[in-house]
């Protein structure tokens, strides 16, 4: 019934109704109201901040400050800690006797895991950056200024600070929907959230985009998360205006900015801590369990693999699943060692790191770093190593988040619908950032 | 009044500030996109980085200075403007100098490692050329409108 | 005699510090029934009357949009409180004052709670109080939770209140030609519908048609009213 008054009356009726009590109170407030609020500090420097037009590319450019100093910045000490764990990883090939026990701890321990934890400060730094942005206040006039666009675009407003935290993990970030009031915002908006590129994914495009885009390493970073959010974006439109269950404009919402506020040295370090805690957590469990398997599978059947001298990572049944895949994924540019890694990125992330950095430890003999290693092989060219980062960025949310997503839409159509899409949309992507870029005469 | 003429001249400044900004964001940003439009081919003027992300934020800075414009209309309310422009300045210059820190920092790791120790990280590096980065300069030049801009925004609640 | 009040404001404006000052910091706490929402009651001894106390959940507006507004708004229209307290933020009094509105459009009996008045006067605000009582209708009182400023006043205000609660004008917002013209029309038209103007208040159920409000048009849908209600639309129309 609602359709045909609408339908009668004119699409915002309601609005007008809302706008008219404003008008009234406009009119009653200068009667009971004297004295004018001065301005504050505060005041002025949201003048700038939630400017119409400045609002925006501030934000970005803010975002860009804070991926050049993840990124640039961290990586010296990336290269303290990976310096140092590769020194383990040789000592302790040499002091082990049993072989196979020797390549597990050197190769899988020291190598893969290690090879994880050397991405470490990145992640670090992120949420340190964020952390700033977070306790000054910003954040939430970044909401703001970001809310007026998703609004336009049929994003419910309270949409971002989910997103936002999607950026540190899916996982709260998906649980954050449920400040959101109407069922069909909060479910797009779980859709969504996936996109937003959480840190787990922050390892693969550094060591991606250290190995292979050079100079424009911070930059191919960057445009990852930017590339989240445009497609978060895109997907919200597109989902509104094609599937019925969306349809229908988002109820707009009040956000109360908080005041500014220094931010402390102490409360920002925790913050950054608590975070960067939770990624050694995991990194001690789930990564730790996934890279088991893969250098289990790399490793054996082992008399294959360790053919007298050579190491025939060809043999494994790591390959064996790897060259079963690959063919899906050649028009894309990956071969079967990024097909496997992707594979085993399904259970968290960071593991396609430490997938690469297990075979090139092993194929390398323990003295290869995984960076210059990747590099060297020659797997990935600039192109088709940005359209693997969109690949990982996109494809599907790791099986942590899958369950969360479950259990927040409580429905198994919309969390097979997450991950079919997301894979559709990553093949798609990454296939047209080798198809343009091909056309620019990027190789 | 007095609050009226030292505004004025903190406008100025900040004007002045947001045309280098804008000139040389428009260096970065347009030399980053042809670079990255026609690979291979490095067009580089006069030692100004080539960034297309950098020289987007440079641009947004400059417009932001522009922002202090309606001042000399006597519209103090816009200096707000003002304070982020510097905030921004400051936030991308201690950045730079943090990268050229970084890249020392990495070079003396890599002596560590058996190569060789260069003084190259100070002028050439993550952050273009190093110290002599347009953005670092232009920081240390807009301590002083921030000094000025903090403290006409301090006490006085401004109308 | 037992005198229901109800409190009801935006978020962070003071109810919560309002309702314990009233009922002295002890509250039962359950939840409204068949909802996750919290639902606080206590009780307030005062001059010899007993006052029931009933926390409504903190919302900008009455509308149909989120479990927290309809929570407020059907307590309002069922239980028909004798009084209900709205608390405003003296300090941000243009966006508080939207709530108010909307519960004078519901005809609850309001007493207006203008609290933070102490931040306001920091901000360099002053407030005309008689000129908002006659403005809207309803008595109004300046209060500062913190020190509890105000709270006997505002007390004896509500006892006051209850007392009148029958005999109030209703508060009509004018909302232009067109729409003053169908709202006479609906209202014509719904009070043939005994069950439902029995129970709400006709006036603000034809605004609520109007506005196309989910929860309500649920209702109309059931009415025998239905089809001349939506002819009398459509005759507008044209």
């Amino acid at each position: 019934m609602s359709e045909k008054i609408k339908e009668i009356l004119g699409e915002d009726a309601e609005v007008a109704f809302a706008e008219r009590r404003y008008a009234l109170i406009s009119e009653i407030l200068p009667r009971i109201l004297k004295g004018v609020r001065p301005l504050t500090r505060s005041d002025l420097l949201d003048k700038a901040l939630l400017n119409k037009y400045l609002g925006i590319p501030i934000f970005l450019a803010l975002w860009w400050a804070l991926f050049r100093f993840t990124f640039d910045v961290s990586a010296p000490f990336s290269d303290l800690i990976r310096m140092f764990l590769s020194k383990l990883g040789e000592i302790s090939r040499v002091s082990i006797s049993n072989q196979q026990l020797a390549s597990f701890v050197a190769d899988g321990v020291f190598g893969g895991l290690g090879g994880v934890l050397g991405f470490l400060p990145p992640i670090f730094f992120l949420f340190l950056g964020l952390a700033v942005l977070e306790d000054s206040g910003y954040l939430a006039r970044a909401a703001f200024v970001v809310d007026r666009i998703m609004y336009k675009l049929g994003l419910h407003g309270k949409s971002f600070i989910p997103m936002l935290i999607g950026f540190g993990c899916n996982i709260p970030g998906v649980m954050a929907t449920r400040t959101i009031d109407k069922e069909e915002d909060r479910i797009l908006t779980i859709l969504v959230n996936p996109l937003m590129s959480c840190s787990a994914r922050l390892p693969v495009y550094v060591l991606i985009g250290s190995a292979v885009l050079g100079g424009y390493a911070a930059a191919g970073i960057y445009s990852m998360y930017v590339l989240g959010i445009v497609l978060a974006v895109l997907m919200a439109l597109l989902f509104r205006r094609v599937i019925p269950y969306f349809k229908g404009k988002p109820s707009p919402f009040i956000l109360e900015l908080p005041m500014y506020a220094r931010p402390t040295l102490r409360g920002t370090f925790s913050h950054m801590w608590e975070r960067g805690v939770l990624f050694l957590k995991k990194a001690g469990t789930i990564i730790f369990l996934g890279i088991i398997v893969v250098w289990f599978l790399s490793s054996y059947p082992w008399e294959a693999v360790h053919h007298g001298d050579n190491f025939l990572l060809e043999n494994s049944y790591l390959a064996m699943l790897g060259k079963g895949i690959e063919p899906i994924f050649r028009p894309l540019g990956f071969n079967w060692m990024g097909a496997v890694a992707l594979f085993f990125g399904f259970i968290a992330k960071e593991i396609v790191v430490g997938t690469f950095a297990t075979l090139f430890g092993l194929a390398a003999g323990g003295t290869g770093e995984v960076i210059p290693a990747l590099r060297v092989s020659g797997i990935f060219t600039p192109l088709t190593g940005l359209a693997f980062m969109a690949f990982t960025l996109i494809y599907i949310p790791c099986i942590a988040t899958i369950a969360v997503i479950h259990r927040e839409t409580a429905s198994w159509g919309w969390t097979i619908f997450a991950v079919v899409y997301g894979l559709i949309l990553a093949y798609v992507v990454a296939l047209a950032i080798v198809g343009v870029g091909g056309l620019f005469g990027h190789v | 009044m007095r609050l009226n003429r030292r505004n004025r001249q903190i406008a100025i400044y900040a004007i002045t500030l947001g045309v280098v900004y804008v000139i040389v964001g428009a260096v970065e940003f347009t030399s980053g996109l042809w670079n990255l439009v026609s690979p291979g081919i490095t067009v580089s003027f006069l030692g100004v980085p080539i960034d297309l992300f950098g020289g987007f934020a440079m641009l947004v800075m400059g417009a932001t200075y522009f922002g202090a414009v309606p001042i000399l209309k006597g519209k103090h309310g816009s200096l707000g403007f003002v304070l982020i422009g510097t905030l921004l300045s400051a936030i991308f210059g201690v950045l730079y100098l943090l990268i050229v820190g970084a890249d020392g920092f990495g070079t003396l790791l890599a002596s560590w490692e058996g190569e060789e120790w260069t003084w190259e990280w100070l002028t050439s590096g993550s952050a273009g050329p190093g110290l002599l980065r347009p953005e670092i300069w232009l920081f240390f030049a807009s301590l002083p409108l921030a000094y000025f801009a903090l403290r006409t925004t301090k006490k006085e609640r401004i109308q | 005699m037992i005198i229901r009040v109800a409190v009801i404001g935006n978020p962070n404006v003071g109810k919560t510090l309002i309702f314990n000052n009233l009922t002295g910091g002890r509250a039962h706490v359950g939840n409204w029934p068949g909802k996750t929402v919290e639902k606080k009651e206590g009780k307030c001894l005062h001059k010899g009357v007993e006052m029931q106390i009933i926390d409504l959940p903190g919302t900008y507006s009455l509308t149909a949009n989120s479990i927290d507004e309809l929570v407020a708004r059907n307590f309002i229209v069922e239980e028909k409180p004798d009084v209900v307290i709205d608390i405003v933020d003296a300090s941000n009094l243009e966006r508080n004052l939207y709530l108010t509105l909307q519960l004078l459009e519901l005809e609850a009996n309001v007493v207006i709670a203008l609290n933070k008045y102490d931040v306001a006067k920091d901000l360099g605000y002053e407030i005309d109080v008689k000129e908002v009582s006659t403005l809207l209708g309803a008595p109004a009182i300046l209060t500062v939770a913190t020190t509890k400023e105000g709270m006997e006043e505002l007390k004896d205000v509500v006892m006051g209140a209850a007392k009148v609660k029958d005999g109030k004008r209703q508060f009509l917002i004018s909302y232009g030609k067109r729409f003053d013209e169908l709202i006479l029309r609906l209202v014509c038209v719904l009070q043939k519908d005994e069950e439902l103007s029995s129970k709400y208040p006709i006036t603000w159920l034809a605004i609520k048609i109007l506005e196309a409000d989910e929860e309500i048009l649920k209702l109309v849908d059931k009415s025998p009213c239905k089809h001349e209600i939506i002819n009398q639309l459509l005759e507008t129309k044209t």
